[in-house]
């Protein structure tokens, strides 16, 4: 329970200057923190919750949050009783509590209302409107005698939502506490309003993102697959590499390049030379007739990029084998890590594409015996910090001999380490990694 | 029920036996045992082992990442039979800070918090902190965790800790880098720290239930201490390699050239890590204000080096390296590697 000081817009005891400055002192204390507590976040539902908690004993004993949504108004409460603080939240998918509530929401002015003992709990006149709620109008029909404060929360010229406190009687609302709710309902409805926005934003660029990052590797019998990935801008997610993999266990296909430059711009081609590439192999996944229509795509569109990738069509043989057919577009030759530990890298060459109209790429064939791996990787992987590509080549294959028998996952992992541990913790480009090896039998 | 034992589980680790690890812990549970006795007592006293296989030399790195693998994948087979609350305490999120590549702890304490009523999310290893705080906005979440083997991984801690308090949500730390008390803990700013596993789940109540959600300042760190760890992540370059050079060169002190031959010769990195190490330690040190972090180090050095055959002397002639390095500009670091 409260105590009785506990109040922050309690007038001062005395009238002399040091309390009136202490009292005034409190005041901009709390609404600094309160402030603080409030915009810590851009999540909603703890944003609201957070708002409660500012309100919450020290300005009420129960406090109600109800926002206007596309599918009706919520309402959030919070109360302090002897047990601690709970909460109760409920959503009114039809907007009947709106109605009740249109006088504050069209006023925008704080409503001052009491509540007696004598009335029914369950139905005191005018708290049915500020709280339609069965379970929180319960919570403040506790209190009684109880004063209620309802408040608009409007930003940026809109009235979306409302707080509702309560107190027990004898703490009721006098001209500051008004005062400084309504101060704090300002910044709660800033932080909420913020929280919301992103929200909107959020839904739309997360499925949007979801699109731009690497699909999840198919499981295919008879080849174990693994990979990684991390952007450079660790904010966004995504990146100018791409890798993907699809097909049937004995006949499929994958592939893994690298768009020139950086960030979202860099990304929105990765999706599109993504597909570009699975529709191709969908006519003819002949190596050199992917990486042709990839070319003639990338040559048609006027973002001035180039992308530079491996293609290859996987076919496992009746012994357990695969055999990789791979055609390269000005990328980083693949290498193929033998179980002895030997790694060799796959002589296959040709031009980027996006540079020129036409453009043959001749294949490469190679055989994975049971327990050999293919590793593919973007540039990121070999010229971190200030190696040469050659050094950082000469590592990565030092590594993958060390890592010839191990998992493909803790293999792709050790690449992924060494290259940011490598790199003084500043990633400065994107990375990919794909490795897929013929399964022991 | 008699105590489990990870000597057979180990062996399949030995073995680099994937399908017979997972099957061997499936067994345990199916027997009878709880999940989570089978995670920590199995699980993770096996990767206990681990460690100390490698900084013995008798596993190479390799191996000690395939059976940490292994491990993991029995994690998420163990961790599957423990039911996911149906009305859960909260959400908790666990994850690594970035340099922090061992996840495997986080998820074992994951898995104890589910088994004790939470609901919760791992994130993995090495997550840079503006994709955290990314995370933070998108989930509804009441409460994070941070895992950390290594000291340098405590000052991206820092930078979680502080996302996840200015977001109002309390932050339970703990592992092996956190040290054997709370010192280092309250100096990054968390709210709770816990000694294992076990202990997580009741520390994490009692921060929730306190209901300190009042996002108020962590307390950031003012001390001297902290403005010479500041000093040392912009020259860290400058300073590894002024002490590299100063203690391979130094004829008293320093190791056996890797250049020369010896049993130095076929381990170069071994001294670049040592020195990375060294000085992550002394960085962690100076931000948290914990000089045991340089005893730790210390420790951890001398039996590495003793292990792979290299000179006794050649751990305190580092620190000396050190000392000359960053001594002049750094008095704070100085003070304390002096009193190592």
């Amino acid at each position: 329970m409260t105590s009785d000081l506990g109040f922050v817009g309690r007038a001062p005891d005395s009238l002399d200057d040091a309390a009136m400055l202490a009292v005034a002192q409190r005041r901009a204390q709390f609404l600094a923190d309160a402030s603080r507590t409030v915009s810590g976040s851009l999540n909603l539902p703890h944003t609201v919750r957070r708002s409660l908690t500012a309100c919450v004993p020290h300005l009420a004993d129960w406090a109600q949050i109800m926002l206007i949504g596309r599918d009706g108004a919520s309402y959030t409460s919070l109360v302090v009783n002897k047990t601690g603080t709970s909460s109760a939240a409920r959503r009114h998918p039809d907007a009947d509590g709106v109605d009740g509530q249109s006088r504050l929401l069209v006023t925008g002015r704080p409503e001052l209302l009491h509540v007696s003992l004598e009335q029914d709990p369950l139905e005191p006149d005018g708290l049915l409107a500020l709280v339609p709620d069965e379970r929180m109008r319960e919570q403040v029909a506790a209190l009684r005698p109880a004063d209620v404060l309802g408040l608009p929360l409007t930003a940026r010229g809109t009235t979306f939502g409302t707080l509702t406190l309560a107190r027990r009687t004898g703490f009721g609302f006098v001209a500051e506490d008004i005062s400084i709710a309504e101060e704090l309902a300002v910044r709660i409805a800033l932080a909420l309003d913020a929280a919301r926005r992103y929200a909107e934003r959020a839904g739309v660029a997360t499925v949007l993102q979801a699109s731009l990052r690497p699909p999840e590797l198919p499981k295919l019998e008879g080849s174990a697959l693994a990979a990684r990935y991390r952007a450079a801008s660790a904010d966004a997610e995504i990146g100018g590499d791409f890798y993907d993999a699809w097909g049937s266990p004995d006949d499929w296909s994958f592939v893994l390049g690298d768009v020139s430059g950086k960030g979202v711009e860099a990304a929105v081609v990765t999706g599109q030379a993504r597909h570009t590439v699975r529709g191709a192999s969908a006519v003819d996944r002949d190596p050199a007739a992917v990486l042709r229509a990839l070319n003639t795509m990338l040559d048609g569109t006027a973002s001035g990029r180039y992308v530079t990738a491996v293609y290859g069509r996987v076919r496992r043989q009746p012994c357990g084998a695969l055999h990789v057919k791979v055609a390269s577009a000005g990328h980083p030759p693949p290498l193929a890590v033998r179980a002895s530990g030997s790694v060799e890298p796959v002589a296959v060459r040709g031009l980027a594409a996006g540079l020129v109209p036409e453009v043959e790429y001749t294949p490469a064939e190679v055989t994975l015996s049971p327990g050999d791996t293919l590793v593919l990787y973007t540039d990121g992987v070999t010229e971190a910090r200030h190696h040469s590509v050659r050094d950082g080549t000469r590592r990565l294959t030092e590594l993958l001999s060390q890592y010839a028998q191990v998992g493909v996952d803790a293999l792709v992992e050790a690449i992924e380490i060494a290259v940011l541990e490598g790199s003084d913790g500043t990633q400065r480009d994107d990375l990919a990694v794909l490795a897929l090896r013929a399964a022991a039998s | 029920m008699t105590a489990l034992s990870f000597g057979p589980y180990f062996s399949f680790l030995e073995r680099r036996d994937a399908a017979g690890a997972v099957a061997h812990a499936l067994a345990l549970v199916d027997g009878g045992a709880d999940p989570v006795d089978v995670l920590l007592d199995v699980v993770g006293r096996a990767q206990e082992q681990v460690g100390l296989r490698w900084a013995a030399g008798s596993w190479t790195v390799a191996h000690e990442h395939a059976a940490t693998a292994i491990s993991e994948s029995v994690a998420l087979a163990v961790g599957a039979r423990i039911a996911a609350p149906t009305d859960p305490l909260g959400h908790v999120i666990l994850t690594c800070a970035e340099r922090e590549w061992h996840g495997l702890p986080a998820r074992l304490v994951g898995y104890c918090l589910q088994a004790a009523g939470w609901r919760t999310t791992f994130l993995g290893a090495s997550m840079p902190a503006r994709q955290f705080a990314r995370f933070l906005d998108d989930v509804d979440a009441d409460a994070v965790a941070i895992s950390c083997s290594v000291a340098a991984s405590l000052p991206a801690a820092r930078r979680l800790i502080d996302a996840a308090r200015e977001a109002g949500l309390p932050v339970l730390v703990g592992g092996g880098a956190f040290g054997p008390d709370d010192t280092r803990a309250r100096a990054l700013g968390a709210s709770g720290w816990a000694k294992d596993a076990r202990a997580a789940a009741s520390v994490l109540d009692g921060l929730v239930a306190r209901g300190d959600l009042h996002s108020a300042a962590t307390d950031r760190a003012r001390h001297a201490g902290a403005d010479e760890h500041a000093e040392m992540v912009v020259r860290f370059a400058e300073f590894r390699a002024t002490a590299r050079r100063s203690w391979l060169e130094s004829p008293h002190s320093g190791p056996q050239d890797p250049a020369s031959q010896g049993p130095a010769s076929h381990d170069g990195g071994l001294f670049d890590d040592a020195i990375d190490h060294a000085l992550h330690a002394l960085s962690a040190a100076l931000l948290t204000d914990d000089p045991r972090l340089l005893r730790e180090a210390s420790d951890w050095l001398t039996a590495l080096f003793a292990a792979r055959g290299e000179p006794a002397g050649a751990i305190p002639g580092l620190w000396l390296a050190l000392h000359r390095t960053v001594g002049e500009p750094l008095p704070e670091a100085a003070r304390h590697l002096k009193s190592l």
